[in-house]
């Protein structure tokens, strides 16, 4: 009897330490949660944000890329500044894309 | 208990009920409006930023895409000091400080001070940080090859809505789902600071982009022939389209005069009209297809059937319809290399007008082509039964009857596939905002209009037309064979009311290779000066463009098919396979 109360005395002092224990532990990892999960927040809030600029310097580039190489000012520069003329006809090679397919660029299928 | 203690008692008892009391109040009796307030410091309201897809040509290079150009708004009853702000302000974004006071002091709440200002400047403004000045993210299209192929791309409005061209006909692939996508905001968490914290709604949306069937470099090749004719002949106005005559894929389309997209209220109306599909003329000797047709389909005559047109003139219903040159007897063939006038309208009258109309009908003229550009004209031509003595001889050699540049190309169009009707467009393909393809437009032939038989017939009429002894000898390329048909029509004295001799319309319309043409186009010049007739004007603008878009496009010329051409092959090593035989 003395040997099971000195037991039920220690599981009692462990469930009443758990009992006081537990729930500030409980609410410190809500808390530590929260804050995680809030820190993650302000993490992704950024990424979005570095997202939309990078969004928005890719369209920038995009726009720079087209000029730079648009027809027109390879012509330009072809002609004005390296004082490029258009070939020839008698000048041109034919390149030919892939063994028997003839070199039109156009509407291909409906030729087939 | 002493006086004292149950004071004390009371105080805390009383304190604790004022606490409780603001509680339920709190918590219960206000709590929609507490519950709003603290919605309003926690989280903010953002306008979703909207893209219109990018539009492409037919070789995947971006001719209309977006920029970030975040616009500029007040809220007049928060600013505290006007002519400061309106001082910082005029600087930075280029408007007159009387402008932006009365922007300042409207009576209202919203009003926009700069639409789509340069990013820099915006971030400018923000960092003054005066109350009552807010910054909207906005797009602002932008056309990076400016005014090339302005006609056939349109534009759009202040708020990103197409106006005209492809952006208006596809603005809804290129708005996507419209929605969702227009003015829909979206409430973001935020700290004491401003900081945003991600909440997992997406800030911007973009719609599909398109392909299109134009290529980039054949339109420049067309925009600098249009800029060397109007240099030459400074015409009052000048269209080309250059189209597969296999598939109704336009490949260039352009006029003059024309306009920057990215700035297109600062040109006049009608230089962003697309003359090319909108615009009627009398075609001339370019309709004398119908009478050629119509001829060798109804077995009326065959290319070697003699017409005498000697004199050069002829009379129907009073009137003298004359030839340029006088010929004795000409071959059907002959009638067309010439362009013999009195000769066209003698096969026409052995037709009579049922069955010459049932072609005019066949070749869609009349009808529009159904191309998907804005303002697409159906021309203008009368049911025999509306036609005097005259419509029968002044439509066989193009009077009376009113066309679109478009429809005279794909008239041509029949001719170079063999005889079948095709409907011009220019889109080829929807792509999502991934780059996924939703759908590829599928280009068919459509209805016969003509047997093969006679479509070679008139190929080889209309190759004749390119000859030394034709009217066109000025179209002929070194190395391929083209076929074509010249047209000169004087046009109306608008004081008058009659026909002039000093204001003509000259158009050209051909294909080449004659035998398997890669592409048809059509050059029409309105008023030009110095020259007037269609072989002089046109003519030349087709020879150019030709050359140049063979080159381009790496067509070999017919007349070193069977000679030596070195001849590479990509897939292998980049060394010469040999030539061809």
């Amino acid at each position: 009897m003395r040997h099971s109360r000195g037991g039920n005395g220690f599981l009692g002092a462990i469930i009443k330490f758990i009992l006081i224990c537990l729930p500030p532990l409980f609410i410190f990892f809500i808390i530590w949660l929260r804050s995680n999960v809030v820190a993650m927040e302000y993490e992704l809030g950024k990424l979005q944000n570095r997202k939309i600029q990078l969004i928005q310097d890719k369209q920038e580039l995009l726009a720079k890329k087209a000029q730079i190489t648009s027809a027109m000012r390879v012509k330009y520069v072809a002609q004005n500044d390296l004082g490029l003329t258009y070939p020839s006809r008698q000048k041109v090679f034919y390149v030919r894309p892939s063994a028997g397919v003839t070199p039109y660029r156009t509407g291909l299928k409906s030729r087939e | 208990m002493t006086r004292r203690t149950v004071f004390v008692k009371a105080l805390v008892l009383a304190a604790f009920l004022i606490i409780l009391f603001r509680l339920v109040d709190i918590m219960l009796i206000d709590h929609d409006r507490y519950k709003g307030i603290a919605k309003l410091q926690r989280t903010i309201g953002k306008r979703v930023l909207f893209r219109r897809g990018v539009i492409y040509d037919r070789n995947g290079k971006e001719l209309a895409i977006n920029l970030e150009r975040p616009s500029l708004y007040c809220d007049p009853k928060l600013i505290k000091k006007p002519e400061k702000v309106a001082v910082t302000l005029t600087d930075l974004i280029g408007r007159p400080k009387a402008e932006i006071l009365r922007s300042i002091r409207q009576n209202r709440r919203f009003v926009w001070l700069a639409r789509k200002v340069p990013p820099r400047v915006a971030e400018k403004i923000e960092r003054f940080g005066f109350g009552g000045i807010g910054i909207l993210p906005d797009t602002k299209r932008f056309y990076p090859m400016g005014f090339v192929g302005a006609h056939v791309l349109g534009f759009v409005d202040l708020d990103n809505r197409g106006k005209e061209g492809v952006e208006r006909v596809y603005n809804k692939e290129l708005i996507g789902d419209l929605k969702n996508s227009l003015n829909k905001r979206i409430y973001l968490k935020r700290d004491a600071r401003g900081n945003l914290l991600y909440t997992g709604g997406e800030l911007e949306s973009t719609g599909n982009s398109i392909v299109l069937t134009i290529d980039q470099g054949l339109q420049a090749i067309v925009e600098s022939a249009l800029d060397d004719v109007v240099k030459k002949h400074s015409p009052e106005a000048a269209s080309v389209i250059l189209m597969d005559p296999y598939t109704g894929e336009i490949l260039a389309l352009a006029n003059r005069p024309t306009f920057d997209p990215n700035e297109p209220g600062s040109y006049r109306a009608s230089f962003r009209r697309n003359r090319a599909v909108t615009d009627l003329y009398e075609p001339g000797s370019t309709f004398k297809i119908v009478m050629a047709s119509a001829a060798l389909e109804e077995g009326i005559a065959t290319l070697k059937t003699k017409v005498d047109c000697s004199g050069g003139v002829i009379e129907v219903a009073g009137k003298k319809i004359r030839d340029t040159h006088k010929h004795g007897k000409l071959t059907l063939k002959e009638i067309i290399q010439k362009s013999s006038n009195v000769g066209a309208v003698k096969v026409a009258l052995e037709l009579g007008p049922d069955r010459f109309f049932r072609y005019v009908q066949k070749y869609g003229f009349g009808q529009k082509t159904g191309i998907d550009l804005t303002g697409e004209s159906p021309g203008i031509v009368k049911p025999p039964s509306r036609w005097s003595g005259t419509t029968l001889a002044a439509m066989a050699i193009g009077y009376e009857v009113m066309v679109t540049p478009i429809q005279v190309l794909n008239a041509y169009a029949v001719v170079a596939n063999g005889g079948y009707r095709v409907r011009p467009h220019v889109l080829k393909a929807v792509l999502s905002k991934d780059g996924q393809l939703i759908r590829v437009i599928n280009s068919t032939m459509g209805e016969r209009v003509i047997s093969e038989k006679t479509a070679i017939q008139l190929k080889e009429a209309f190759k004749a037309v390119v000859s030394r002894d034709g009217t066109a000898p000025k179209a002929a390329i070194d190395g391929n064979t083209v076929a074509g048909k010249t047209g000169t029509t004087k046009l109306i004295d608008p004081k008058t009311g009659r026909y002039t001799n000093r204001h003509f319309v000259s158009s050209f319309v051909g294909m080449v290779p004659v035998e398997r043409p890669v592409f048809v186009a059509i050059v029409v010049v309105w008023d030009p000066k110095n020259a007037y007739y269609g072989g002089d004007v046109a003519a030349p603008v087709f020879r150019e463009i030709a050359e140049k878009a063979l080159a381009y496009l790496s067509v070999p010329r017919e007349d070193n098919l069977k000679e030596h051409i070195l001849v590479y092959n990509l897939d292998e090593d980049i060394t010469p396979v040999g030539y061809v035989q």
